[in-house]
């Protein structure tokens, strides 16, 4: 086993994966921005910098879903139990990432090429750098209106960002 | 995107809205098409009957579910 495949050092494929099943859990055929950004909040690291917690986006997710039914006229009461999550893998592995592979969207996936960037100049890719490549999108991208919904003070978590990798 | 807005005055007339809408349908059908589904199975119904019932093939049934509801 080299080094990129070890628990303590963080794969994207990790984001990947955490975010494939919030699609999953939430019955999207699809993994995007939003899903990325649930999938981060997996991570601690990622839930202080944000500051809002899993559950919170989770529960937001559900409200910006409700409010659009209601404003075309659906009725509110309506919901169907979330898909029962999968047990996420311990490592980030090949296998893990295959199985029932979900798509990205593209801008999804451009979230984490542009986290990617800074690898090629010798660092590593992080859940914060792939946190700072989602902040970039504006409405009406997924992630930023959950953001938005969140009532996330994006230059507050900038901040924060650019605490950590200052530190 | 403002809480009070939505649920307010607007509007199915903002796109952001109306399609945000239709992607909340694509869940919950989904959703419930998995709570039946395993439903189904566990009432004793072959992946041929909720092909049938779906209007799907039922091999798409087994290879979509078959790994969650055995």
């Amino acid at each position: 086993m080299n080094n990129t495949s070890s628990p303590e050092r963080y794969h994207p494929w990790t984001t990947y994966i955490a975010a494939r099943e919030e699609a999953r859990r939430l019955g999207d055929r699809r993994v995007g921005t939003d899903h990325l950004l649930l999938g981060l909040l997996h991570d601690a690291d990622v839930e202080s910098i944000v500051g809002v917690s899993l559950d919170v986006a989770r529960a937001a997710t559900a409200v910006l879903d409700h409010q659009a039914l209601v404003a075309i006229g659906i009725p509110t009461d309506l919901d169907a139990p979330m898909l029962a999550p999968r047990e996420l893998p311990s490592r980030p592995t090949v296998k893990a990432v295959m199985k029932d592979r979900l798509r990205m969207t593209r801008a999804a996936t451009a979230a984490l090429k542009e986290a990617g960037r800074p690898m090629r100049r010798g660092r590593d890719i992080t859940a914060p750098s792939v946190l700072a490549a989602l902040l970039e999108n504006r409405s009406p991208d997924p992630a930023a209106e959950l953001l938005a919904e969140l009532k996330v003070d994006l230059a507050v978590v900038r901040a924060r960002l650019a605490g950590r990798s200052a530190a | 995107m403002d809480a009070m807005d939505i649920t307010g005055e607007v509007n199915s007339d903002d796109p952001a809205v109306g399609l945000r809408a239709a992607m909340a349908l694509h869940r919950l059908a989904e959703r419930i098409e998995a709570a039946h589904v395993a439903l189904a199975r566990s009432n004793g119904w072959s992946w041929q009957q909720i092909g049938d019932a779906l209007g799907v093939a039922r091999q798409s049934v087994h290879l979509k579910y078959g790994k969650d509801f055995k």
